[in-house]
């Protein structure tokens, strides 16, 4: 039996978390990277570190995202990276978004 | 996750959606740009410092030790500020980097090695032999440095 998310409309298809803005930035940077550095993260959706933070921490609360701590010499550093069922959402989240736009 | 919770209210119009597709092809430009653009600058450097590090090994015999010595070292430190200059400004790994740069630095780790070695022991002194040495050894990182600049091009 075919679930009615696979049969109608493409807005089944949307992913709640994905179709607010920031989040949907985030996941649509993470989505192209293996991993990225959070400053380039925050850089490129123009964010505070704690508006991303939050952000990231809903993402990785869903298990979209990913969460690494390290350094580069002195310097401590977060990456994020997209998860296998993260990419699995956006990419569903991408499919929707390519049939509603038509 | 649940979909069905989605208001009419929230669901994009189609122009709205042409605009989220839209960004999210932006931001794959974006990563590829600063993630592969910065790892080619690396490859091709350690393509370059590999090559003249061991065609310049190739004019000394094997007592020269501690004119070899002072030229691995000054490899190394080439090496060492090359590597802290990409990490610090390497933002994002774009998709598939980490294996691309597997193959890359494992490939040129192999070269490296074999020819380091055989050149130490069976061809010290030899010229000919380091420059056929210096060329194999480039190549991984820099057929490498291509494949980041294909990425970065689209």
């Amino acid at each position: 039996m075919v679930e009615p998310e696979d049969s109608g409309h493409p807005r089944h298809r949307l992913d709640p978390l994905l179709q607010r803005p920031v989040p949907f930035s985030i996941a649509a940077l993470l989505a192209a990277a293996d991993e990225a550095e959070f400053r380039f993260v925050r850089d490129a959706v123009e964010l505070s570190d704690s508006a991303l933070s939050k952000q990231a921490s809903a993402l990785e609360a869903a298990g979209y995202v990913a969460v690494r701590k390290g350094f580069v010499g002195k310097f401590p550093r977060t990456w994020l990276a997209m998860t296998p069922q993260g990419r699995a959402a956006f990419a569903a989240h991408m499919d929707a978004l390519r049939e509603i736009a038509g | 996750m649940s979909t069905n919770d989605s208001s009419a209210a929230d669901l994009p119009e189609p122009a709205d959606a042409a605009a989220f597709v839209r960004e999210a092809e932006t931001a794959v430009r974006r990563v590829a740009v600063q993630g592969s653009a910065s790892a080619s600058a690396w490859l091709t450097g350690l393509a370059a410092a590999s090559a003249i590090y061991l065609f310049a090994l190739g004019w000394y015999d094997r007592s020269d030790e501690t004119q070899i010595l002072a030229l691995s070292i000054a490899f190394a430190a080439v090496l060492g500020v090359l590597s802290v200059v990409h990490l610090r400004r390497m933002g994002a790994a774009s998709l598939g980097f980490s294996r691309r740069f597997g193959v890359a630095v494992g490939g040129w780790g192999a070269a490296f090695g074999i020819s380091l070695t055989l050149g130490l022991l069976l061809f010290p002194g030899v010229p000919a032999y380091f420059a056929v040495a210096a060329v194999a050894t480039a190549a991984p990182p820099m057929w490498g440095s291509v494949r980041e600049l294909v990425v970065v091009r689209g």
